[in-house]
């Protein structure tokens, strides 16, 4: 990737971040400030924000544990 | 090391090559743990962090897969950033295989009776741990961090703690990555038109709580 297209990825997901951290109602004060006229990066941001009610428990469950149910594991390495 | 012993690892691969699916299960499970032994160990104060002690069995494997026997590290995250590949690779290619076996088996949904309902159900997460996976190698081209946090956490199943004690990161900052990498791995997903099983809504644990 070159350096300008990697400083806007890191860009999207500093952002991403931080506006997950605000209180959800201030999100969109938040986000337009963070973002200032790129239009795209905003339209970026809220898309990745907008799957927040949907996601649910997506990939929380190791691909192991979903093709191999039964093992069990011991106490200790409990996630 | 594991507290159960497994059978010595060539056996293993050599029973996976030779059709034996069980052998993987084995085979992965005492890896994946074996693994994250080894990642809990660089959180303990004991552990002189810039020495890497992979285990006998995680050592062993990896010599049959790289195919020498002296194998060097630049350092700790790349050794498991290689790790969590090459398990993401065994499970997916496992799945593949069962996959393969079923069609060959020429069984179709409609001729399985209620009493398969369960494998029918694993064979649609089995669609979506391919799905996933695909789009875990494409988030990879654009952030191979975020890519291996996935990797040790989904394919290898690690703990945030864990994956930072792999990694050499603090685990606010694992937990950034992770944060980021689901989403965008669920909106790719969901642009490739992979049904998901939406197991949280609004009345569930907020995602943001248990990441």
């Amino acid at each position: 990737m070159d350096p300008e297209r990697r400083a806007r990825w890191q860009k999207l997901k500093n952002i991403f971040n931080d506006t997950l951290e605000q209180d959800r109602e201030e999100w969109p004060a938040f986000l337009l400030e963070q973002c200032g006229d790129d239009v795209d990066l905003f339209l970026e941001v809220s898309s990745l924000l907008a799957v927040e009610a949907q996601i649910g428990g997506f990939i929380e469950t190791p691909a192991v544990d979903s093709v191999f149910p039964v093992q069990v594991e011991s106490p200790e390495v409990k996630r | 090391m594991s507290e159960k012993m497994p059978a010595p690892i060539t056996d293993l691969l050599v029973a996976w090559q030779n059709g034996d699916e069980n052998a993987v299960s084995e085979l992965m499970y005492f890896v994946n743990s074996d693994l994250r032994l080894m990642a809990r160990r660089y959180l303990s104060r004991e552990h002189k962090p810039d020495i890497l002690q992979p285990t006998v069995l995680v050592n062993e494997l990896f010599i049959h897969l790289m195919g020498r026997k002296t194998m060097s590290w630049k350092n700790r995250d790349q050794f498991f950033s290689y790790a969590a590949q090459k398990m993401q690779h065994m499970l997916v290619d496992h799945i593949r295989r069962q996959k393969r076996f079923k069609h060959g088996s020429g069984k179709t949904r409609e001729s399985l009776g209620p009493e398969h309902e369960l494998q029918i159900q694993h064979s649609a997460s089995h669609e979506e741990i391919l799905a996933i996976h695909e789009a875990v190698e494409r988030l990879a081209e654009l952030d191979e961090t975020a890519a291996t946090v996935v990797r040790l956490r989904y394919f290898v199943g690690m703990t945030v703690q864990e994956t930072s004690g792999a990694l050499e990161r603090s685990p606010a900052t694992i937990k950034r990555d992770w944060k980021f990498a689901r989403r965008w791995l669920y909106k790719e997903l969901r642009s490739t038109n992979i049904s998901l099983e939406e197991d949280g809504d609004e009345a569930t644990i907020p995602a943001s709580t248990r990441d």
